[in-house]
């Protein structure tokens, strides 16, 4: 009787959440991969199975290709300045020890606002004709490009507020695992006559990596989901700024082919998957070096 | 073999004062302890040698070279933390090499001195573990360990022991007084670890508030002690001591029934003192009072005694504890008398809160 009643509240406390996550989580994601095997459209009813012949059609795609590079090339850019920035701010702001919380809050807004109205903000600030962008440099007779529809520079532009946006973050994480390292190792290599190179390079650096990796990993799977930067600055069609989120988008909601768009959204996941698994894999080891 | 000096050292951050007027000599090869309780100074002092800390005025020396404006790095002292600043991320090895490395060492010697250092401290089967994989002893070693191998002029110990259990504190406690003994070593120690001050020290110095209380050798502070504030400080019971006033070269306690003569003291606020072991219970002595608490400890027995009041004056009541036998017939509740040894009374001038 006990054992019964317990087992009923335990569920009572866990089965909403359950049923929810099986409901909006689990079983879409099933759904999913059922639908990669099918012809389904997004208008018109019926679908048969057409086998793996979306895969197929994913991996001969050139779009799916550049797409991949694209994102890489994004993801690399974007964090790799991210961190750089962020680690360098969070160790400048360590010499303001009184305004460092003004400082910190006032470097943090960036991080605090929706990416869809970011993207339509800098719209306004990178736009070409009208932009304040442009216009700074028209003042100072200096070459003004399209940042926004020249291929050059629209992937650019797209990473620029990508870095805007969320090197407060990567500080903001560099900033709490300065502050995690022990004063007294400071003193101890002070006392043991190891110069600043020295302390930074063997004492700073492989005591804060493992907060670095955490933030990067953070990032990095959040940067190969780029959707609403490039939807608000370009939309899902453009070719010299598609993501793989964007082609996905367009394939499945643009195109409607819903079969098709499931089976890139499959291959994404796996690559997704794979590439945090490896990543998760190298920061237990650094985090394990430190512990 | 190096000296240090230190000359008038005062520290103040605002209106606090941490140091005031602190005047010591370590002579070359010998353990100077700072004791005192928490947030004495003593902390401060060793921080301001060390270089970590600057001193508001005075000057430190260290064999004759004055190390005012000389920043850590360069004034080839090493220092053990009390939470060991080990390199959490470096290995055995590498963190007993790290400041000899760091002082660009030849690889070969240093490879050497982190060898002998660890043959020396028994860490030849850890070199390649991190510290996170070591007890709390052994992080100690190794952090001994680094300061050895570097060689320096002067040893600072920061509380080194006090993050150890008991058992093990005092076996560490004998290893370290072996090494700086066999090293003969100059060394500053710090601690609020009375027994640690007693067997590291060649010289004590009593710290309090910031003030220099006492200086002198281990035995000179426990048997002399000059102020009230060190006899109670050290000794384990603490000295037995007894509030009052002195008028006309006669001390008259407050608090229990106890006059003595004190000729050619100055009148005012007076203590006295005397330690446990030099109390004996007996049928007559110039303290009586009634047993209220034997403590058997197998080799003696410590035997509380509250002190019967003064005629007419109750209130709270003094407990003095003697040092007697393992086999001593004395009896909770019973009444008691406390003989003292000659010359064993200590007296102290001033309030007892000075």
């Amino acid at each position: 009787m006990e054992r019964s009643r317990g087992g009923l509240g335990r569920f009572a406390f866990v089965g909403p959440t359950l049923v929810l996550l099986i409901a909006f989580n689990l079983f879409p994601l099933l759904y999913n991969v059922v639908l990669s095997f099918t012809n389904a459209e997004l208008v018109g009813d019926g679908w048969k199975w057409i086998g793996g012949r979306n895969y197929e059609r994913v991996f001969t795609d050139a779009r799916f290709g550049a797409a991949v590079r694209r994102t890489a090339w994004f993801v690399f850019c974007a964090v790799g300045l991210e961190l750089g920035i962020g680690f360098a701010t969070a160790l400048a702001l360590q010499a303001f020890t009184r305004v460092r919380a003004v400082l910190v809050t006032a470097l943090l807004i960036p991080m605090m606002l929706s990416p869809a109205v970011m993207g339509l903000f800098w719209n306004l600030i990178l736009n070409g004709n009208h932009g304040i962008t442009n216009q700074t440099l028209d003042a100072l007779s200096l070459p003004q490009p399209q940042w926004l529809t020249d291929r050059e520079w629209k992937l650019f532009s797209v990473i620029l507020i990508d870095v805007w946006m969320w090197t407060p973050f990567l500080m903001l994480i560099s900033m709490a695992g300065l502050a995690a390292i022990p004063k007294t190792l400071y003193e101890a290599a002070e006392v043991d006559r190891a110069s600043r190179w020295t302390v930074f390079r063997r004492v700073t650096l492989p005591l804060v990596a493992p907060y670095l990796g955490l933030a990067v990993l953070l990032r990095f799977t959040d940067a190969l989901k780029q959707f609403d930067l490039v939807m608000a600055t370009q939309g899902p069609n453009d070719t010299s700024t598609q993501t793989l989120s964007t082609l996905l988008y367009q394939v499945t909601f643009r195109d409607g082919k819903v079969g098709l768009g499931s089976a890139y959204a499959c291959v994404i996941l796996v690559l997704v998957i794979a590439l945090a698994t490896v990543f998760t894999r190298y920061l237990e080891t650094i985090q394990r070096r430190t512990a | 073999m190096s000296r240090l000096a230190i000359r008038h050292v005062s520290c103040r951050y605002g209106p606090v004062v941490a140091l005031e007027e602190i005047t010591l000599d370590v002579p070359s090869g010998q353990c100077l302890v700072l004791l005192g309780p928490s947030g004495c100074g003593k902390s401060t002092l060793l921080r301001c040698i060390a270089g970590l800390e600057q001193p508001s005025s005075g000057a430190i020396e260290l064999d004759g070279r004055p190390l005012a404006g000389v920043p850590p790095a360069e004034r080839d002292v090493a220092m053990v933390f009390q939470d060991y600043a080990l390199y959490p991320h470096l290995t055995v090895a590498e963190n007993l090499g790290f400041g000899a490395k760091a002082r660009g060492t030849p690889p070969a010697e240093l490879a050497e001195r982190v060898a002998a250092c660890a043959r020396r401290l028994q860490l030849e089967p850890l070199l390649e573990r991190r510290p996170a994989e070591l007890s709390g002893g052994q992080r100690q070693r190794v952090a001994v360990g680094r300061a050895l191998a570097r060689r320096p002029k002067l040893f600072l110990f920061d509380e080194p022991l006090s993050n150890l259990d008991a058992r093990l504190r005092s076996a560490l406690r004998a290893e370290l007084r072996a090494l700086l003994r066999e090293l003969a070593v100059t060394s500053v120690y710090v601690t609020h670890d009375q027994v640690e001050a007693m067997t590291l020290g060649d010289r004590i110095s009593v710290l309090r508030a910031g003030r220099l209380e006492q200086a002198g050798t281990p035995a000179e502070i426990y048997g002399e002690p000059a102020t009230r504030f060190v006899a109670s400080f050290l000794g384990t019971p603490p000295m037995n001591l007894l509030d009052g006033r002195i008028e006309n070269s006669q001390f008259e306690a407050s608090g229990a029934a106890l006059v003595l003569a004190a000729p050619g003291r100055p009148a005012g606020p007076a203590s006295v003192g005397v330690r446990a072991e030099h109390l004996r219970l007996a049928a007559e002595g110039p303290l009586r009072g009634r047993v209220v608490l034997v403590e058997r400890l197998g080799h003696e027995a410590l035997v509380h005694v509250e002190l019967a009041a003064r005629p007419g004056r109750a209130g709270e009541r003094a407990v003095w504890i003697a040092r007697a036998p393992a086999d001593c017939a004395a009896v909770e509740g019973e009444a008691a008398a406390l003989a003292v040894d000659d010359g064993a009374w200590k007296f102290f001038v001033g309030r007892s809160d000075e």
